[in-house]
C-alpha cells in the first residue's frame, strides 16, 4: 500500500504532500485493507504534508470518530499552513495538536 | 438490460482490462475492448461508439491527448467520456473529461476503480432517474437568491458545482423595509461533504436547517449567531445516525449597514475575505469553530466586526480559497476539485 501501513494494531497514514480530493480516495481505500488485516488504530503522519483541504479534513474527522478519540493519535505535524487549516475546525483541541516551531 | 461499451487505449490495454473487468456495474451488460495504439483505438471508436473511453497518454503512436481530441470531433466519439491518465505536461484542445497525472500500477488501479464505479452510479442514476435528476438540479437552481442591488448594497454571488449538483449552497435576504430591523442583511453559506445525486438529501436538509435557524434569529427567538450554529450541530447529531454522520462547514453573517456593523459565525468555514477602500487587494480573516455534524455538545463563537472603511465583504466556500491561494506544484491536473460558491457584499452606504 502507498499511503497505509499496519504496525501491530495500528494503521500508519503517512499523509501525502498533497492531501486532497485526488488522493483521499486511495487513502480511505487503503485503510479498509488495513481495518481488514485487523488495525483498530490509526496514526496520521504529516511528516511529508504541506496542504490539506476541507474533504480531506472531514474524511480525517470521520476515520477519529469511528476509531474514536484513544485509538486515533497524530504525528509530525511541521507545516504550519497544514495547522492552521485543522485549527481552522478546532481540530488542534481535540487532537492535542500544537502549532509547529517556527 | 442496456448493453454499454467502455474501449482501454493502451500499451498495456490487456492488463487494465483484467483490473476493471469486475469494477463495471452488473445492472450494465458491458463489454470491454482493447486499443493497443491510438489508430487502432480510433478504428474502434468509430466501430463501437464507447461510452467510456480510458487512454495511455504515453501511446505509441500519438499523444493520448491528441487521440481525445480527434475522438470528440467525431460523430461516433462526439459523446464518450474520456479519462487520460499519465499526463505530465498539458496541450491545448485536448477535450477529455479526466486528467490523471503519472501513477504507478497500484494506484491507477484504484483510480479507474473509482472513477468507473462514479461513472456507471451516474449513468445508472441518470438512465433511470433523469426526470428526476434534472428536476433536483434546476431545483438547486432554483433555490439561489437573486443578485441584490439596493440603496445600501449590492450582493453578487459565485456557483460553480464540481459536478452537476453542487454540495454547497447559500442565501440571504434583507430585513423588509417596514420592521424594525430594516437596512440588516441575513445570510448563511454552506459546503458539505459530496456532491452528486447521492449527497442531494442531506445538501437540502443542511439548507434548510440553517435558514429555518437564521429565520428564528431574525425573530429575536436566538440570541447569537452562536446558537443557530449550536442549534443546527445539535439537530444534525440527533437526528443523523452516528455511521452517517458527515460533517459539513458553515458561516452565517448579519450585516447591518445603519450601524455599520457585521456579526458572523462560522462552524469550520476556514475564512473569509475583506476589501478595505482604496485598497487593491482582499485581506484573509481567519475563522476557528467546530464543523457541523462532527462532535456533540459544542459552544460556538459570535465574532463581531465594524465595517469602517469596508468595501466589500467576500463569503466564500474553500473551493475557491484553493483556487486563489493553492500551489498546485504537483500538477494534479484538474482546473478544480471542489464546488465552488461565494457572496460578495459591497457595501455602498458611506461608512466613513
Amino acid at each position: 500500500m502507498d499511503y497505509v501501513n499496519v504496525i501491530g494494531d495500528t494503521a500508519v497514514i503517512h499523509v501525502p504532500k498533497q492531501f486532497n480530493l485526488i488522493n483521499t480516495s486511495i487513502v480511505k481505500s487503503e485503510l479498509e485493507e488495513a481495518y481488514k488485516q485487523g488495525a483498530m488504530k490509526v496514526t496520521v503522519d504529516f511528516q511529508e504534508t504541506k496542504h490539506i483541504d476541507s474533504s480531506a479534513v472531514r474524511d480525517l474527522a470521520m476515520i477519529y470518530n469511528r476509531v474514536k478519540h484513544e485509538n486515533f493519535k497524530v504525528i509530525n505535524l511541521v507545516s504550519d499552513e497544514v495547522f492552521k487549516v485543522l485549527s481552522s475546525a478546532k481540530l488542534d483541541e481535540r487532537w492535542n495538536l500544537t502549532a509547529p516551531a517556527e | 438490460m442496456t448493453r454499454l461499451r467502455i474501449l482501454v487505449v493502451s500499451p498495456k490495454a490487456e492488463e487494465i482490462r483484467e483490473w476493471i473487468k469486475d469494477k463495471v456495474s452488473p445492472r450494465f451488460n458491458t463489454t470491454i475492448h482493447i486499443a493497443l495504439d491510438g489508430v487502432e483505438g480510433l478504428h474502434k471508436v468509430q466501430k463501437y461508439m464507447p461510452v467510456f473511453i480510458i487512454a495511455d497518454n504515453k501511446l505509441p503512436d500519438m499523444n493520448g491527448m491528441s487521440f481525445a481530441s480527434v475522438v470528440k470531433d467525431t460523430v461516433e466519439g462526439q459523446e464518450s467520456y474520456i479519462l487520460i491518465f499519465g499526463v505530465d505536461a498539458f496541450l491545448p484542445n485536448s477535450k477529455a473529461e479526466i486528467y490523471l497525472p503519472p501513477l504507478d500500477d497500484r494506484q491507477l488501479n484504484i483510480f479507474l476503480a473509482a472513477h468507473i464505479d462514479s461513472f456507471f452510479n451516474s449513468k445508472f442514476f441518470s438512465a433511470a432517474h433523469r426526470e428526476e435528476y434534472e428536476s433536483r438540479k434546476n431545483e438547486q437552481l432554483k433555490q439561489l437568491p437573486k443578485q441584490l442591488d439596493n440603496d445600501w448594497v449590492s450582493i453578487s454571488t459565485l456557483f460553480s458545482p464540481y459536478d452537476e449538483l453542487s454540495g454547497d449552497g447559500f442565501d440571504y435576504w434583507i430585513a423588509p423595509k417596514s420592521s424594525q430591523d430594516e437596512g440588516i442583511l441575513y445570510g448563511f453559506l454552506y459546503d458539505c461533504t459530496g456532491h452528486g445525486p447521492e449527497s442531494y438529501p442531506f445538501v437540502s436538509s443542511i439548507r434548510k436547517l440553517l435558514k429555518k435557524n437564521l429565520q428564528l434569529y431574525e425573530l429575536h427567538r436566538f440570541k447569537s449567531l452562536a446558537d443557530v450554529m449550536k442549534k443546527s450541530n445539535s439537530v444534525i447529531m440527533d437526528s443523523t445516525p452516528g455511521n452517517e454522520l458527515t460533517p459539513a462547514a458553515a458561516v452565517a453573517f448579519y450585516v447591518n449597514f445603519k450601524d455599520n456593523m457585521l456579526k458572523y459565525c462560522t462552524a469550520g468555514i476556514p475564512s473569509f475575505y475583506v476589501k478595505y477602500i482604496g485598497e487593491h487587494g482582499y485581506e484573509k480573516m481567519d475563522c476557528r469553530n467546530y464543523l457541523l455534524g462532527m462532535f456533540p455538545d459544542v459552544d460556538y463563537d459570535e465574532k463581531e466586526m465594524s465595517l469602517n472603511g469596508v468595501d466589500e465583504l467576500v463569503f466564500a466556500s474553500d473551493g475557491l480559497s484553493e483556487l486563489l491561494y493553492h500551489n498546485d506544484e504537483d500538477g494534479y491536473g484538474e482546473a478544480k476539485h471542489d464546488d465552488v460558491s461565494a457572496v460578495t457584499i459591497k457595501v455602498k452606504r458611506p461608512t466613513m
